[in-house]
């Protein structure tokens, strides 16, 4: 039906994670209980804009940003720099350093 | 039976979704207003929210279908780009199309609105554009592949009821095919029917039932005065008369000299 699921297209040929800050997330590498962390030495964060606001995640696709931010995907719209991102590219929507992501959920309206 | 974009319309009450003292009463009023159709919109969700869950969960189990808003947005932009975001979520086509152009007023942006209208047919979607009573920009939507309109008849919110009858009226017959509803404006189940006694279509109302005292019992009040004010319009209501016309037979009165 002529979904627009353009936003992500052009992020496929960018590299994002050279763009990222380089934050060493200590909170993750010092675990009490000594189990693996799935974070890194040298994990990049990158920052986005979330419905607003600045945040540093690890990140690096759209589905895998719902996940970390503890949404519930299958009740929510998604938008990546101003263009609709469906519901099926999340998983293919690779995120870039700067970029302002869209996270809405249905609402009461008039 | 009301028709638009080739759906069998059993209730002419749209109603909105906002603004209720609490969901169970949303609820409660959504079934005693009848409603085959209400509207909703989208905002941002806060990172671990679920309120966005629940509250569809609420809207699916009333069994109505959906009619998503772009309230709010005040560019094209905007406005088309909540529209596909809504359709992603809500799977439906329809949307209410709303390009504010006033901020006291809530008037609105009727050159963005006839752009934004064009963008989204020409995408597939089924548009119901909020407008105001201008015979001029209703046609251009039209034009633009609109197959309803949807005038205002006073701000959105300010239960003043039809404050120009007249332009209502010229945009009834100028439009007599189009599925007309008026959305924004009525306060109150008079005003309701009173659009519906000139010929409109359909309603759409928010603020006036979610505000009441009541929200049930209003609900409930507006569904029976749309059902009345439809009766009236096919009945033939009187043009009003400047002079009075006795209504009691005058022949065959007695004569007391």
């Amino acid at each position: 039906m002529g979904v627009a699921g353009g936003a992500c297209k052009k992020n496929h040929m960018r590299l994002p994670c050279l763009e990222g800050e380089m934050v060493a997330p200590f909170d993750k590498l010092k675990r009490a209980d000594g189990g693996e962390s799935r974070a890194t030495v040298g994990d990049i964060r990158m920052k986005l804009t979330v419905n607003g606001e600045e945040q540093a995640v690890s990140a690096t696709t759209l589905a895998a940003l719902l996940v970390e931010l503890d949404y519930e995907p299958d009740f929510l719209a998604t938008a990546l720099n101003g263009e609709l991102v469906p519901m099926t590219e999340r998983e293919r929507c690779a995120l870039s350093d700067g970029d302002r992501i869209e996270i809405l959920a249905p609402m009461q309206g008039g | 039976m009301l028709s638009i974009y080739g759906e069998e319309i059993a209730s002419r009450l749209l109603l909105g979704t906002a603004q209720y003292p609490s969901p169970a009463i949303l609820a409660e009023a959504v079934r005693a207003s009848s409603a085959g159709i209400v509207t909703v919109s989208l905002r941002r969700e806060t990172a671990g929210g679920r309120t966005g869950g629940q509250f569809w969960e609420l809207i699916r189990e009333l069994g109505v279908r959906v009619l998503p808003n772009t309230a709010g947005c005040h560019s094209v932009k905007e406005a088309v780009t909540t529209a596909r975001m809504a359709r992603d979520l809500f799977g439906t086509d329809w949307i209410k199309l709303e390009v504010i152009g006033h901020h006291d007023t809530l008037q609105p942006d009727v050159f963005g609105l006839v752009e934004a209208a064009r963008i989204l047919v020409e995408d597939g979607f089924k548009v119901f554009p909020y407008t105001t009573e201008d015979l001029v920009v209703a046609g251009r939507l039209l034009d633009a592949g609109c197959a309803v309109l949807m005038p205002w008849c006073a701000p959105i919110g300010s239960a003043r009821g039809p404050v120009n009858p007249d332009a209502l009226r010229s945009f009834r017959s100028e439009f007599p095919d189009i599925p007309l509803i008026i959305d924004a404006g009525l306060g109150r189940p008079s005003h309701a029917a009173g659009v519906m006694e000139l010929g409109f279509d359909a309603v759409l109302l928010n603020t006036a039932v979610a505000k009441a005292g009541d929200p049930v019992a209003m609900a409930r009040a507006f569904a029976e005065a749309v059902e009345a004010g439809r009766c009236a319009f096919h009945a033939g209501p009187l043009e009003p008369r400047d002079m009075a016309v006795p209504s009691t037979p005058v022949i065959g009165k007695a004569v007391f000299e």
